[in-house]
């Protein structure tokens, strides 16, 4: 499809409708205003809370104006676009080891005090945080991490909503940044600096009251407890924690400011990070090579004849969900020419619903295009399979498992190359193809 | 904010919300997310315009209303929720007409991929502002766009087959 026919379909979409907002700029102008009041965002550049518009907000803390301009060698600056960049040099959306080096350090420490901070909840949509838990924030100028987390043990009611920066070096009295960044002179609280904390790293302790709306049907603001803890280093960065009850008034702050500077402490900035270990979401490279060595010693015995153009084939990214695809061309006795893929994908939450129909049809693509035929079968407890037919001018056959005990799904794909039709492939012979995949 | 800074504002609002709106329905089919998600960005906008280049506010609208809505739709609560509902839009179950054939070719892309392809030919970005959108690399668009277009067209020969004839 060219771009002009692309552009014809959004047209087509959007064709004999006009979108009518609920909301005024009244309103985007009124809850821009509590935004910037909750963030003190004018005066210090700190954290408070967000709330949307038509939905149900909930009381998280986030970083918002940046502090001042990065300087000495910890951060470095985009040219093009102004912002902060991180000295790992790794690009935007890469996973980050400096990032995993931090989380894991600082979710190790935090569960000494039986706070957990699992993983199910960094990027919780309905909460507004970022998706990858710690990132570097070039708006922020530093790793941050927003999250909700809960103690071992504890009832749903004692989870606190946690936000924690590690912000570059910048140009400025550290202490000053350190005020600024608490808002300490404007906030309903105290902020205090730690008498046993040596001259130059200092340690802020902060204790306030913010007002905070938290459901937009409740009424008036809600007057919640808000813990910071800010140190820093003799380079000039600057850490930060800070805690609040996630649901609102009336619930205690579980941590106190020694146990929120052990986990400050915990995070070791300025350390070698570790490489990463692979592509999260997918095999490593070991077992990504044995698969693939699997897939096509499977796919010569399974069907006769068949010769494969190339047995010197990789996984792809396809850079959505964890899926990557392995794809060669195979001919068969006829002389006809069949693409096949292996498509390998990490099963999302898999003890949820067990081995059942309506994962694996997910799982399969099975409402991706109209027409699409599947036929779901029930193998074991822990694995199902499909039959997929995409009807088209090539007519796409696929078989596929969903295994939640490995957590994997695997399809194995047939379609002709360059010819209209089924191909000679039957559902048999991709079974005992994708069957071989373990 | 001064009160001058809140009008440009407000202009800024009342001049581009309709077309973000647009672009948000086309990354995500849904005109109720479409607004949640405008409205989040210009929010977050509001807070962040007196430090914001006027020049790049659209890049950072666009980058929050993008990547939101890839979010939202990524989750495993809202995919779950997706596999248990036949999109309303289907033209097999409602009808062939254009719209509604466009609305279900796009609705079977992923949504990185429809992103890309939203914001390099709805939007006429370049393939160097849609990566620092979607804060990815430039080979990652090039081969998103590829892959997405494959995908239309794939999804055109099928709706064509199943009698959405363009």
């Amino acid at each position: 499809m060219k771009p002009e026919e692309v552009k014809s379909v959004f047209h087509d979409a959007l064709d004999q409708v006009t979108p009518v907002a609920r909301s005024t700029t009244d309103d985007i102008v009124v809850h821009g205003r509590r935004k910037v009041r909750w963030r003190r965002t004018l005066t210090a550049g700190v954290t408070a809370a967000v709330v949307g518009i038509g939905v149900v907000g909930v009381a998280v803390a986030m970083p918002t104006a940046p502090p001042p301009a990065p300087a000495g060698e910890a951060a470095s600056e985009n040219a093009t676009t102004g912002e902060c960049a991180p000295v790992s040099g790794v690009a935007p959306g890469e996973p980050d080891p400096v990032a995993k080096m931090y989380q894991d350090a600082l979710v190790a420490e935090a569960a000494e005090y039986s706070f957990l901070l699992p993983e199910y909840f960094l990027g919780d949509p309905r909460h507004d945080m970022p998706a990858e838990g710690f990132v570097y924030d070039p708006a922020a100028c530093g790793y941050v991490l927003d999250t909700v987390a809960g103690f071992e043990g504890g009832h749903q009611t004692d989870m606190l909503a946690a936000f924690v920066a590690v912000y570059d070096p910048a140009e400025g009295d550290v202490a000053d940044r350190m005020a600024g960044i608490a808002g300490c002179g404007e906030i309903d609280g105290e902020c205090e600096w730690a008498q046993d904390a040596p001259e130059d790293r200092p340690r802020l302790l902060v204790d306030e009251v913010r007002r905070i709306q938290v459901d937009e049907d409740e009424g008036e603001p809600q007057p919640i407890d808000f813990r910071a803890t800010l140190t820093a280093l003799e380079d000039g960065t600057i850490l930060h924690i800070e805690v609040s009850p996630q649901f609102g008034e009336g619930f205690e702050i579980g941590l106190d400011h020694t146990q929120l500077t052990a986990m400050l402490a915990a995070i070791p900035v300025g350390e070698e990070a570790p490489e990463l270990p692979g592509i999260p979401g997918s095999e490593n490279p070991d077992d990504e090579t044995r698969l693939i060595e699997l897939f096509l010693s499977a796919t010569v015995a399974e069907i006769p004849g068949a010769e494969l153009s190339d047995t010197d084939i990789t996984f792809e990214d396809t850079g959505e969900d964890g899926i990557r695809v392995a794809s060669t061309t195979l001919t068969v006795d006829g002389g006809e020419v069949v693409e096949i893929d292996l498509w390998s994908a990490p099963i999302d939450a898999p003890g949820d619903g067990g081995a059942t129909e309506e994962p694996a049809r997910h799982y399969a693509f099975c409402d991706a295009v109209p027409g699409t035929e599947c036929v779901f079968t029930a193998i074991d407890d822990m694995t199902a399979g499909i039959h997929k037919t995409v009807p088209g001018d090539a007519t796409e056959l696929s078989a596929w498992r969903f295994r939640v005990d490995t957590a994997y799904n695997y399809g194995v794909i047939v379609r002709y190359a360059d010819a209209s039709g089924t191909p000679p492939i039957d559902f048999a012979q991709l079974d005992a193809i994708v069957d071989q995949l373990k | 904010m001064t009160p001058e800074l809140e009008a440009e504002f407000r202009d800024y609002v009342a001049a581009r919300r309709e077309s973000l709106h647009r672009m948000a329905y086309l990354l995500c089919g849904d005109w109720h997310r479409a607004e949640d998600a405008v409205q989040t960005s210009l929010v977050k906008l509001y807070a962040a315009w007196n430090r914001t280049r006027r020049e790049t506010a659209g890049a950072y609208v666009r980058r929050i209303i993008t990547n939101t809505l890839i979010d939202d739709s990524r989750r495993g609560w809202f995919r779950r929720e997706r596999v248990t509902l036949a999109p309303p839009e289907s033209p097999v179950e409602t009808g062939h007409d254009d719209r509604l054939t466009a609305l279900s070719a796009l609705s079977a892309l992923p949504p990185r991929q429809r992103a890309v392809l939203v914001l390099r030919f709805w939007e006429d970005l370049s393939v160097v502002e849609t990566a620092r959108i979607l804060r990815c690399s430039t080979g990652n668009v090039k081969s998103q766009t590829a892959r997405g277009l494959e995908a239309l067209r794939r999804r055109y020969t099928s709706e064509s087959l199943t009698g959405a004839v363009r």
